[in-house]
């Protein structure tokens, strides 16, 4: 599993260094053909999570604050590497699997990210075009510490959540406004996290890990593409994850802003 | 094997005197019985409403609205047009209206909307409120042990006034665990008056009895019935007391006879008898002031078969009783009263791990004890309440957590206890050990920020 991290995590970094480079030297880079577009990024999703072998379902809340560099291969088929930092909030979350249960209420969590999308064009009909499209985000906390308040002795708990999310599915987008594109994405979404919880007060010690998936795999994204200029570009996307009871189905957004090099 | 024969023998002519030295209110008892007999009838709490609705529920069309101090009336009022709310009521002290939103809108919407107002200070759904889990049996209220409101414990002139909050935090921690009917609590004791309506359902049997070595633990004293009614007395069903582990049931072990002592002898062969059954805690509100190692193998043996065993720590302003003494087996409990202060008379010592409330506590007392003509309930005090209170806490810990050791129970119940007299002795004391008893910290999901 460590491998398998590292690898990815190489590969990302790899390929995002390597985008930053060549992109400075368009003409004489060894990807001459390959498009480099370099951008930001922001990403937001509130998501109902259930816990392994629990009934009670928690929400939890994300953003992610992320640099891309989007590799066009050709036309209609690029891999983006994103890295970037989470903040991720797991308030209401309750371990009761530990000798003293503990409810976190510690706002949010910061930690690392990384990603890779994917986009693959397969049919243009007039003005429409369809895609298909893949995205993997995974994010790990660093382990945080808090105190036990409340106790007759010192206590502490050490928490490190992690995060994976992986969405596919079909893009289609109007491609007859000049500058403006706008598209519909049903996706295939899926959510895995993982929260460990370890409590020591003094010599009772206890430990949890909570396997987390999201309550819903399916998302609708609506969205567009706006072309600034020649160079700058702007995507957002709203998503919705809908549920049974609609009314508490769970939600996203997403925004990035593109720097394309001629 | 023959040095613990030497011992054994001596240790057969102690005479066990029962730790407490129970003063009931008889009179307490008569009125209480009068207010029941006389229409003055002591109300329902909650109505059957035990649970807590689901949390985080509010009122679908209501949402409340303070609008920033320099906002003029006019301003406020163009403000509450422009939402198409329709004002309430307004909570003048506080500058806040409780406003009802548009058929249109939902509370999230409206809140949403009302938030990019600048003027609005804050605007948040009107909550529900909950009761706790508050049992309705009619004797609860002068219950201060499980929840101190400050009331009058008693209704005779004169009765004392507990402090607001010296309790254990029991409805609290109630909306938690009620307790698993699995768990067993052996009450090695004067046995239990089965014909008792607050208890006969709670005998998993007729118990055992070593005094009298029969399979019948009928209490001819009285004491067993009062620490039974502590621990587990028949809860929410509209008569009596409720007791603090309201599923968990009991198995009565007769081991003091009628006039209120025993042998070591019947309370070391209790402890084994009980552990062999597969309870899960035996509550000893007995000692004596000998130490015996045939005790101490009895407590071990029981211990090491997973049994978490408490008991108390005596009544005399002296060192601790034994088997309290025993610290790497048992859990020995010292005395509080109404106001959150250890009694005078509880006794001290390294050994004490933690203190519960042991002063005017009202519980269940045989149905011949006080005669025709009187409620089968009355008071008394003593380190046997106390400790009946802590094997109650361990009882609802084991229920939602079977997995702990008696040693992890006993962990859990020192550290969560609240260091009542942190001015005095900070920290780990030979007086309240780790502190009170905290049910609520024991058994709720504490919060970290």
């Amino acid at each position: 599993m460590f491998k398998i991290k590292t690898f990815f995590v190489g590969l990302l970094i790899l390929m995002f260094s390597s985008g930053l480079i060549f992109s400075q030297y368009p003409e004489q880079s060894l990807l001459s053909n390959i498009k480099i577009k370099p951008g930001i990024g922001l990403d937001y999703f509130s998501r109902t999570v259930r816990a392994k072998d629990e009934d009670t379902t928690n929400r939890i809340k994300c953003f992610f604050l992320t640099l891309n560099t989007e590799f066009e291969i050709n036309d209609g088929f690029s891999i983006t590497a994103i890295l970037g930092y989470s903040i991720s909030n797991f308030n209401s979350m309750t371990f009761r699997n530990i000798p003293v249960s503990l409810e976190l209420d510690v706002g949010s969590i910061g930690g690392l990210l990384g990603g890779l999308n994917l986009n693959m064009n397969i049919l243009r009909l007039r003005n429409f075009e369809m895609d298909i499209s893949g995205r993997i985000y995974y994010s790990k906390s660093t382990k945080q510490t808090w105190d036990i308040p409340g106790l007759s002795v010192e206590g502490t708990a050490e928490g490190k959540p992690s995060l994976l999310t992986v969405q596919a599915g079909p893009v289609f987008t109007y491609t007859g406004f000049a500058y403006f594109l706008p598209y519909v994405n049903f996706s295939y979404n899926k959510l895995w996290g993982k929260f460990k919880m370890d409590e020591t007060i003094q010599d009772l010690t206890g430990s949890e890990e909570k396997k987390l998936t999201g309550r819903s795999d399916l998302s609708l994204s609506v969205g567009f593409i706006y072309e600034i200029s020649r160079n700058l570009t702007v995507k957002a996307e709203g998503i919705l994850m809908p549920h049974s009871d609609f009314k508490n189905s769970d939600f996203g957004s997403m925004f990035r802003l593109i720097y394309v090099f001629n | 094997m023959k040095r613990k024969k030497l011992i054994f023998i001596p240790v057969l002519i102690y005479i066990l005197f029962i730790t407490v030295n129970f003063s009931f209110d008889q009179k307490d008892s008569k009125k209480l019985h009068r207010n029941l007999k006389t229409g003055h009838k002591i109300p329902s709490l909650n109505k059957n409403r035990l649970h807590r609705p689901p949390r985080s529920q509010y009122a679908a069309d209501q949402v409340l609205i303070k609008f920033k101090s320099r906002t003029t009336h006019h301003q406020i009022s163009s403000a509450l047009s422009f939402y198409r709310v329709k004002p309430l009521r307004q909570i003048p002290e506080i500058d806040v209206f409780q406003v009802q939103i548009p058929s249109d809108l939902t509370v999230e919407e409206m809140l949403a909307l009302l938030k990019r107002n600048p003027d609005v200070e804050y605007a948040e759904p009107n909550y529900k409120t909950h009761i706790l889990a508050t049992p309705n049996d009619t004797l609860f209220q002068y219950q201060y042990a499980l929840h101190n409101t400050g009331q009058i414990i008693g209704s005779v002139p004169g009765s004392p006034q507990g402090k607001n909050l010296a309790d254990i935090n029991a409805p609290e921690a109630w909306e938690e665990s009620k307790g698993n009917q699995d768990i067993i609590i052996a009450v090695i004791d004067s046995g239990v008056d089965f014909d008792h309506t607050d208890l006969s359902e709670k005998m998993i049997s007729r118990g055992r009895d070593f005094v009298n070595d029969d399979m019948d633990a009928t209490d001819d004293y009285y004491h067993g019935t009062f620490i039974s009614g502590i621990i587990a007395a028949d809860t929410n069903n509209k008569e009596g007391i409720a007791g603090v582990s309201w599923n968990c049931k009991i198995l009565p072990i007769k081991a003091i006879d009628n006039d209120g002592t025993g042998l070591y002898t019947w309370m070391i062969e209790a402890i084994t008898w009980a552990a062999d059954q597969g309870v899960d805690i035996i509550n000893m509100s007995i000692g004596g002031d000998a130490p015996s190692d045939a005790l101490k193998d009895a407590l071990e043996d029981a211990y090491q078969k997973g049994v978490l065993i408490a008991a108390a720590a005596g009544n005399d302003t002296e060192p601790v009783l034994y088997p309290a003494a025993y610290d790497d087996y048992v859990l020995a409990v010292a005395a509080t009263d109404y106001n959150d202060n250890r009694t005078t008379w509880s006794n001290f010592g390294p050994q004490i791990d933690v203190a519960a409330p042991g002063e005017r506590i009202l519980s269940c007392v045989p149905t011949w004890y006080f005669g025709q003509g009187s409620i089968p309930y009355g008071y008394g005090s003593g380190t046997s309440a106390s400790v009946s209170h802590v094997s109650g806490l361990a009882a609802l810990i084991k229920s939602i957590k079977p997995w702990l050791s008696p040693k992890d129970i006993m962990n859990i119940i020192r550290y969560t206890a609240d260091d009542i007299n942190r001015n005095e002795h900070p920290g780990l004391d030979e007086y309240v050990g780790y502190g009170r008893i905290n049910m609520e910290k024991a058994l709720v999901p504490v919060k970290i920020k």
